[in-house]
């Protein structure tokens, strides 16, 4: 049998939860949460990156699958200004392990680079794709399976 | 003497309880629940609306748990468990193997709840694609609340931006698709007690009931917004379309209000809507009283242009165009409006307003075929130029039209110009450049009009077969002898005439312009110092007395 052709979507949106830390970690606590049981049930895998107020997200999956889940994000009020970067057909995932990877950048370094590559995603930088993408991959490939800490939000939020 | 008092016979105060045998008796669909969430008691009625089996359901989640989505299981369960049941709230539910049903409670003693379940006539009330209501309904709705008084209510009329050329581009499937994502997104940005309504198209309404304060109209129309222009998935083509909202309330006083009051909601928030529109969508507008007049005076505009039209106060005039041994070639035919009361009016003031209501068609058609008449009258060596607006080139119709006006002439078609800007021919290159080539091909000339006001793209120059390029006034006029845009003159001048395109440079003033221009390899010129627009009477008389095209300036350039 052949298997599904496999879609990838990239989009960069902005936090509209409002709060303080406490509450920012809880919320992206359920978010990870359910992400990580829906994704699961229906083949999707993928990351998500949290920093400085804004998130990107990689979706990877059977398209249909993809279409339901990107469809449920998109009528999340707990972020904004939704941007995508990516979207098409993928010879093979990108995090086959993972139904919902997190990175929060966590030293200076990262954060730096990963607040000019918002940047320039929010401003239309087509370069700017591609640092975020490299950034998130080497992100969560590099911290390997680690959790969520308040250290790490501390530094985000 | 024994006098048998009813209250006497039952007991005081009446547990819910007691009433439910008498259900089993009852015609309405009556569901009788605990607020724990256990069905007590459902009369036959409501258990065939809802669906049930001969065994009754034990909990609500048995009777609603599969609720299709538009209204899905959860909102359904969340009303029924809610709170309180403010007097008008209501919502549709259509349970599995139910029918469309409109749920409405209220407390019983003890906790218990009652639910009236009415049945909705699904085919008029409930949208066929969307699945949510339809106009029907939503206005039903309207009437109600304001019948019942006292609340604020606010109605937003929401309206697609770009859905044409979705569906357009992609197809009535995928715009199917695209509508019910934009119903559910809708949903997801109001109260589970809002009314959600698709009144056609892609047109969608939202009620609010019970509005107090304006943020939460903003907040709402901005959560709208905000939802729709967030891209779409459909079968792995992302999908970007926009939403502006107009909207109007009203806050409803008991006795004072009447059944066109939903009527003027509607058309106020129209008028709101047409604003937002206007501003270039992606937003919202609140209805304002100062709409209505703004209306009002279009709407008399309108009458005004409809009224010109049949009364035949718009009129020709021709501004020739001379080649540079001052030969008369072509006349350029600009369209006038005598005004009973206002006088005479340049186009600019009036050719958008007809554009808007849809009247270049028929006022182009006229242009067409009286300046082809005109023409026809004059010598053989003389054409005329037409202006065709974006609406015209991308009509279908539009060769067929030319057609008629030439046959109804007798003009030969080699004298006949049409001219159209660079950007209607962006607007849709396919439909004009078919249109573009059926005409050519039976002698029909075209020029590119206002060349240098727009893209100025010179690729398009060679992408399409043009007879002749109109570098704008802004190249040549008076501050016309900067180096730059001299240059840019004989950039397009020379690539013309590698094109096989004649160039011709608008408004000339003065002679010197004449010989700098020559000098930059124009061929053609037209301007105030050339010759001013005339009406076509005294056009008429003057090529008669040239039969032979007798040059109009001499070789230096100054007029003879």
């Amino acid at each position: 049998m052949i298997p599904p052709q496999l879609y990838r979507i990239v989009y960069c949106s902005r936090n509209a939860i409002t709060g303080g830390p406490a509450q920012i970690e809880e919320e992206l606590e359920h978010i990870l949460d359910s992400a990580r049981r829906n994704n699961s049930r229906r083949g999707i895998t993928g990351a998500l990156l949290y920093n400085g107020g804004s998130f990107a997200q990689i979706l990877e999956g059977p398209l249909d699958k993809l279409e339901l889940v990107f469809e449920a994000i998109q009528s999340d009020e707990r972020h904004e200004d939704v941007n995508v970067i990516e979207n098409g057909p993928i010879a093979a995932r990108m995090f086959p392990n993972w139904s919902m990877a997190f990175a929060a950048s966590r030293c200076p370094a990262d954060t730096a680079q990963v607040t000019e590559a918002f940047h320039s995603v929010f401003s239309g930088s087509i370069h700017g794709t591609n640092q975020l993408l490299n950034l998130l991959n080497q992100l969560v490939v590099e911290e390997g399976a680690w959790a969520l800490t308040e250290d790490a939000l501390e530094q985000s939020v | 003497m024994v006098i048998d008092s009813p209250s006497a016979q039952l007991p005081a105060p009446l547990p819910a309880l007691a009433l439910l045998s008498a259900l089993q008796e009852v015609r309405d669909g009556i569901l009788v629940y605990h607020a724990n969430q256990e069905v007590v008691r459902i009369s036959p009625q409501a258990a065939r609306l809802l669906g049930a089996g001969p065994e009754i359901p034990r909990r609500l989640e048995d009777l609603f748990g599969g609720c299709a989505e538009a209204d899905g299981a959860k909102e359904v369960l969340a009303y029924l468990n809610s709170e309180r049941a403010p007097e008008a709230e209501r919502i549709l539910a259509l349970p599995p193997g139910g029918q469309v049903v409109r749920l409405h409670w209220r407390e019983l003693d003890g906790d218990y709840r009652i639910a009236f379940v009415d049945p909705v006539d699904s085919a008029q009330d409930r949208d066929f694609l969307t699945n949510i209501a339809t106009r029907r309904s939503f206005e039903s709705q309207l009437k109600g609340i304001l019948a019942a008084g006292g609340r604020s209510v606010a109605v937003l009329l929401v309206d697609l931006d770009r859905f044409k050329a979705v569906n357009d581009e992609l197809g009535h499937a995928m715009g199917d698709t695209l509508l019910k994502r934009v119903a559910e997104r809708m949903r997801s940005a109001v109260r589970t007690t809002d009314v959600v309504a698709r009144f056609g198209g892609d047109e969608f309404a939202i009620l609010l009931d019970g509005v107090e304060d304006a943020s939460v109209l903003s907040g709402t129309a901005s959560r709208v917004i905000d939802r729709l222009r967030r891209p779409f998935l459909i079968e792995g083509r992302l999908i970007s379309v926009g939403a502006s909202i107009g909207i109007a309330t009203a806050l409803s006083n008991a006795g004072g209000s009447n059944a066109s009051d939903s009527h003027v909601i509607l058309q106020s928030a129209d008028l709101a809507l047409y604003e937002s529109k206007s501003a270039g969508g992606n937003c919202f507008r609140l209805y304002d009283p100062r709409m209505r007049a703004e209306a009002e005076a279009r709407r008399n505009g309108e009458l005004d242009l409809r009224r010109a039209l049949a009364a035949r106060q718009f009129e020709l005039h021709f501004q020739p165009q001379v080649d540079l041994e001052g030969r008369l070639r072509w006349f350029e035919a600009l369209i006038r409006w005598r005004h009973p009361e206002r006088g005479l009016i340049p186009p600019l003031d009036f050719l958008p307003l007809a554009e808007r209501f849809g009247l270049m068609g028929s006022i182009g058609e006229w242009v067409l075929r009286t300046a082809c008449q005109e023409a026809a009258q004059w010598p053989s060596a003389i054409g005329v130029a037409v202006n065709a607006t974006t609406a015209q080139i991308t009509d279908p119709q539009f060769p067929a039209i030319v057609r008629r006006a030439l046959k109804l002439s007798g003009l030969a078609p080699s004298r006949l110009e049409i001219e159209v800007t660079e950007g209607s021919l962006m607007a849709n290159p396919e439909a004009g450049r078919a249109n573009l080539e059926e005409l050519q091909a039976i002698g029909v000339q075209f020029a590119i009009d206002d060349f240098g006001t727009g893209y100025a793209s010179l690729s398009q120059l060679v992408g399409l077969p043009f007879d002749k390029v109109k570098i704008d006034r802004c190249l040549s006029g008076s501050e016309g002898d900067s180096p730059k845009k001299r240059a840019l003159i004989r950039a397009i001048t020379e690539l013309s005439k590698q094109l096989g395109m004649a160039s011709l440079v608008e408004g000339v003033e003065n002679a010197e312009q004449i010989e700098r221009l020559m000098q930059d390899g124009c061929e053609m010129l037209q301007g105030y110092y050339i010759g001013r627009p005339a009406p076509a009477e005294e056009v008429r008389r003057f090529v008669h007395d040239l039969e032979e095209a007798a040059p109009i300036f001499d070789e230096k350039g100054s007029a003879a």
